[in-house]
């Protein structure tokens, strides 16, 4: 008995076969999932006029700032030191005429002055799940508006796939699909698999694939109108597109690409901040800009019994500050060099942590040709250092863009790029994007790098934590020495994502509102 | 114009002279202190070396080498690279030689040691380096020898593989350059590298 299946029990089989389990199960192990009080913004007691408590927050990103606006609100005294000429961290939206302040070689951006001209070089994305940022956003009044991650008819490039010409993305997406359908509807042996299948399983599991594929009759793949097709003029009968080899296809590395936008942090949907992701920062100082202190460098932390004195320099003089909390957010392998008196262990597992060397370049377009090629919004993907190109899903049908042209996430080739001068990042980014668009070169009237392993006050992107390094330090770490709290996305089982920052803020919070509870109780008891 | 218009206009004059030499003459320390830490003593988290207690001589001697692209080529030696980016813009050397200066006045805090090596085999070995880096390792600026004690050994480590593996001392117009990496390569293995540095640890300068 073969039936096709119906739109419903595809869904259901599809959901057996992995779906919502697995994804639940995934980010469960990720730690992604409030799991207990730990995970939820603190509720943090309320301190009277008398008895206050102060709190000393080393860097104002969003780790920060997250925890300057939560503290303030509920009665602490909290001053905020940050290093370089603005908040934010590595939330970074850059627009015309911005500082780019790469050590020793500062860049200006020279797009057009523009509401729509601007590209995110740190955090671009807000999936639907970080709930503690979304909270942010909605409690701020930061505007949302959906990101693309995924665009189908965005662009697949490899030099060794279909003659290093472009395919796009739903054609080799579908033809690779198409070939392992085939290959499995075809080679399916209910003995290959522990499950216990009968027949009848195997035929239901046949059909799936016929499906998931968009197979013939006799479970070949002929090529499917998912790739888009050879002919289509909407007044008369369309041609399918042959498939691409599927030898081709096998050996393409594109195909490690293929599941980037499943993973739980990728998959739709996500947000982004309308008007670039710095509107977070934005809201958050709108709350607590009166607290920040910018240029202001720290040189030394000494833990105190009582509390925590940091010395810093401003306008060249050197300042003490005390407090009875300090949270920071210095990225480890900075702080590393900062004069303390820490404890010896702590300081080895602050330098033993990797940093990572991402980077993005922004480019202005004079025109948005990517539009003519039917590209709105999402990302194209090249095998070549550049990795992504980006498309901008505001702004659509204005005469400008500006796309990303390399993001990358590889730290051998973000070393590379690190030794490159702006203007031979901008070659790169240039004669790598042309394999994906021949007028590229044409249309790019300028462009920035953000390099940050280079950036000042930052020297690294998203801490490399391997599982060997978090079951040697991460405990320790997250743990105050005396009144000193590490903090920031480095903290977190998330770096490299705001969400992360937050909650290394809400694990610091929560711990000081205990303390702060408990010699509150000690003192009326 | 009156008397107290015409001094408004020296006095401005003067101010702008003023700050324009001062801001001639500043190197932001901050640009140094970045990466090799607050009080210079090297962080090696970002491979950045100590500074702090070496003869300005010898720092001064390094920052005119990545300068004249004499150190820092290689391309696979990143931190050296990074370096000799930042020396380009260095550009007021009685500036920089103040800081630098600063630097050397500094007091190396006691090294943690990270580096494995037979120390025993190292001093047997260290020998042949004694003739110009001292017995106590402290140096000797006639020959352009560094002090090397209470230097960071992963540091020294580095240098010495970079040394024999043509990453640094490559240049004829860099003579003690090349000179070290002769020496560095007469170092009769790998593991020998360590052990002199693991010897050199033990050694306390003057």
């Amino acid at each position: 008995m073969t039936q096709p299946f119906s739109r419903r029990s595809f869904l259901q089989l599809a959901g057996a076969l992995g779906g919502s389990a697995a994804v639940y199960r995934t980010a469960f192990g990720l730690g992604l999932m409030p799991s207990g009080p730990g995970g939820e913004r603190p509720d943090l007691a309320p301190l009277p006029k008398t008895g206050r408590k102060s709190v000393l927050i080393l860097g104002a990103g969003i780790g920060g700032l997250t925890a300057a606006y939560e503290l303030s609100r509920k009665g602490y005294d909290v001053r905020v030191l940050e290093a370089s000429h603005r908040a934010g961290g590595r939330n970074l939206t850059i627009r015309s005429g911005d500082l780019v302040d790469e050590v020793g070689r500062p860049q200006v951006c020279r797009f057009d002055r523009d509401p729509d001209l601007y590209f995110n070089a740190g955090p671009a994305r807000i999936p639907g799940h970080h709930t503690a940022l979304l909270g942010y956003c909605r409690e701020l009044g930061v505007e949302l508006a959906p990101f693309i991650n995924e665009n189908r008819n965005a662009w697949v490039q490899d030099d060794s796939t279909n003659g290093g010409k472009p395919l796009r993305n739903r054609e080799y997406a579908t033809d690779t699909r198409g070939f392992v359908s085939e290959l499995v509807a075809k080679s399916m042996n209910p003995a290959h698999f522990d499950a216990d299948l009968t027949p009848d399983d195997v035929m239901r599991l046949r059909e799936f694939f016929r499906q998931f594929g968009e197979l013939e009759s006799d479970f070949s793949y002929k090529g499917s109108s998912r790739a888009g097709l050879a002919s289509h003029d909407y007044t008369s009968p369309s041609e399918l597109k042959a498939p691409a080899g599927f030898k081709d296809l096998l050996h393409s590395p594109i195909m490690s690409t293929l599941n980037f936008g499943d993973s739980y942090d990728q998959s739709a949907m996500l947000m982004e901040p309308v008007g670039g992701m710095d509107r977070v920062v934005a809201g958050f100082m709108a709350k607590v800009g009166r607290l920040v202190r910018t240029h202001a460098v720290v040189e030394k932390i000494t833990l105190q019994p009582e509390g925590v004195e940091v010395a810093y320099r401003e306008k060249g003089g050197l300042r003490v500050a005390r407090a009875d909390f300090c949270l920071n957010s210095i990225p480890s392998h900075l702080l590393a060099g900062i004069e303390h008196n820490f404890p010896a262990e702590y300081t080895t597992g602050l330098a033993a942590i990797p940093r990572g060397k991402l980077s993005k370049i922004g480019l202005q377009s004079r025109t948005r040709f990517w539009e003519r090629e039917g590209i709105y919004g999402g990302i194209s993907w090249t095998m070549q250092d550049i990795t992504q190109i980006w498309y901008p899903a505001h702004g659509i049908h204005r005469q400008k863009g500006v796309v990303l042209g390399l993001y990358n996430f590889n730290d051998a080739v973000g070393e590379k790029l690190g030794r490159l001068t702006h203007e031979q990042r901008m070659e790169l980014a240039l004669s790598q994007g042309e394999k994906v668009h021949p007028d590229y070169r044409s249309q790019i009237e300028s462009g920035v790098s953000v390099v940050w392993h280079r950036m000042n006050h930052m020297l690294g992107c998203s801490a490399r934590w391997s599982d060997e390094l978090r079951s040697q330090w991460y405990a320790r770490l997250q743990a105050p020495v005396g009144n000193h709290y590490l903090i920031g996305d480095q903290m977190s089982y998330h770096p490299g994502w705001q969400e992360g920052a937050i909650h290394s803020a809400f694990h610091a919070l929560a711990d000081i509102d205990q303390r702060v509870r408990a010699s509150r109780a000690q003192v009326s008891a | 114009m009156k008397l107290s218009a015409r001094l408004a206009i020296v006095a401005a004059a003067w101010l702008l002279v003023v700050t324009f030499s001062a801001l001639a003459a500043d190197v932001d320390p901050g640009l140094c202190t970045l990466c090799h830490g607050t009080e210079a003593r090297g962080n090696a988290a970002v491979r950045a070396p100590r500074l702090a207690g070496l003869a300005p001589w010898y720092l001064q001697g390094q920052i005119r080498a990545y300068q004249a692209n004499l150190r820092g080529i290689h391309p696979t030696d990143l931190p050296g690279n990074e370096m000799r980016f930042i020396a380009a813009t260095l550009t007021d050397e009685a500036a920089v030689d103040e800081v630098l200066v600063r630097f050397s006045k500094g007091t190396p805090t006691a090294s943690t040691s990270t580096v494995s090596g037979d120390a025993v085999r190292g001093e047997q070995l260290y020998a042949s380096c004694a003739a110009c880096h001292g017995g106590r390792g402290e140096g000797n600026e006639s020959l352009k020898a560094p002090a090397l004690a209470g230097g960071s050994d992963w540091y020294q480590l580095a240098q010495l593989r970079n040394f024999t593996q043509g990453l640094r001392g490559t240049e004829a117009a860099d003579p003690t350059g090349q000179q070290m990496r002769a020496a560095a390569s007469a170092l009769p293995d790998s593991q020998a590298a360590a052990d002199v540095v693991a010897y050199i640890s033990t050694l306390r300068g003057l």
